[in-house]
C-alpha cells in the first residue's frame, strides 16, 4: 500500500517536471524552436525509414 | 527558413499576394514547445482581378520561374516545403488580417495569433487539432476575452463548450 503511494508520488513528480520542461520549451526563441523542429524531423525520418513508412525529408535550410 | 521567408515577402512586395500569415504547425510552435511538422502553411490574400477567378497559380508560376520545384501539394522554397492556402472563409480572413507582426532572425514576417489558431482548429476539428488545442491552451498565454469574441463572431461558442466539456473537464 505504502509502495503504491510512493510510486504514485514519484510519477506525479515526473509529470510535473515534464510539464515544467514543456513550458520552458514553449518560452524559447522561435529560431531555437525551429532548430529543435529540424532535429525532430530527422528523428522522425530515421524512425520512418526503419519501419518502412512514407519518409518525409527534414528541412534543408543551411 | 529566413531565406524562405524572404522569398514569401518578395511575393507580397511584387503584389502576387496581398497579405500573408504563417499558420498550421509552425505558427503553433511560435506559441508552444516544438511539435513535429514538415510543412510551412502560409495563408494568403490573393489580389482580386476583375472578371478573373482567384487562383494560387500566379504564386506557383512566379516561384517556378525562380527555379523552385513543386512536389505534390507544396513547393519547396530554400529547403522548406511551403503550402499556400487562400484565406478560405471569414474566420481565416480575419486571422490573416489580425496576424501578429514578428521577425525571424532579421526578416519580418506575420504569424497567426494563438487565439485565431485555436478557433481555426476548433472549426476544422480533426483529432490532431483537438490534441494541439489542448496543448496550446496549457502552454501558451491566451487572451480569453479576445478568444471569446472570435468564437462569438464566427458561431463557434457551442463547439467550444463541447470541446471544453470533453477535453478539459479537469
Amino acid at each position: 500500500m505504502q509502495n503504491e503511494r510512493l510510486i504514485r508520488e514519484e510519477a506525479e513528480k515526473l509529470f510535473r517536471a515534464k510539464q515544467r520542461r514543456r513550458r520552458e520549451l514553449a518560452g524559447l526563441p522561435f529560431e531555437e524552436k525551429i532548430r529543435i523542429l529540424i532535429d525532430l524531423q530527422k528523428m522522425a525520418s530515421d524512425i520512418r525509414a526503419t519501419v518502412g513508412g512514407i519518409k518525409r525529408r527534414p528541412w534543408d535550410i543551411r | 527558413m529566413e531565406k524562405t521567408l524572404k522569398v514569401i515577402n518578395e511575393l507580397q512586395r511584387k503584389g502576387i499576394v496581398e497579405k500573408y500569415a504563417i499558420g498550421g504547425g509552425i505558427a503553433i510552435i511560435f506559441y508552444m514547445e516544438p511539435i513535429l511538422t514538415f510543412d510551412l502553411d502560409v495563408f494568403v490574400f490573393l489580389p482580386k482581378t476583375q472578371g478573373e477567378i482567384i487562383t494560387v497559380s500566379p504564386i506557383y508560376e512566379f516561384l517556378q520561374k525562380k527555379g523552385y520545384k513543386i512536389h505534390q501539394e507544396h513547393i519547396s522554397i530554400e529547403g522548406v516545403p511551403v503550402q499556400f492556402i487562400p484565406a478560405y472563409n471569414d474566420l481565416v480572413e480575419e486571422a490573416v488580417k489580425e496576424a501578429r507582426e514578428t521577425k525571424y532572425k532579421r526578416t519580418k514576417t506575420r504569424v497567426l495569433r494563438a487565439e485565431h489558431l485555436l478557433a481555426i482548429m476548433l472549426q476544422t476539428n480533426r483529432p490532431k487539432d483537438r490534441a494541439r488545442m489542448t496543448q496550446l491552451l496549457e502552454e501558451a498565454e491566451i487572451d480569453m476575452d479576445y478568444l471569446t469574441e472570435i468564437l462569438g463572431r464566427h458561431g463557434l461558442r457551442k463547439k467550444w463548450d463541447q470541446f471544453k466539456r470533453r477535453f478539459r473537464a479537469e
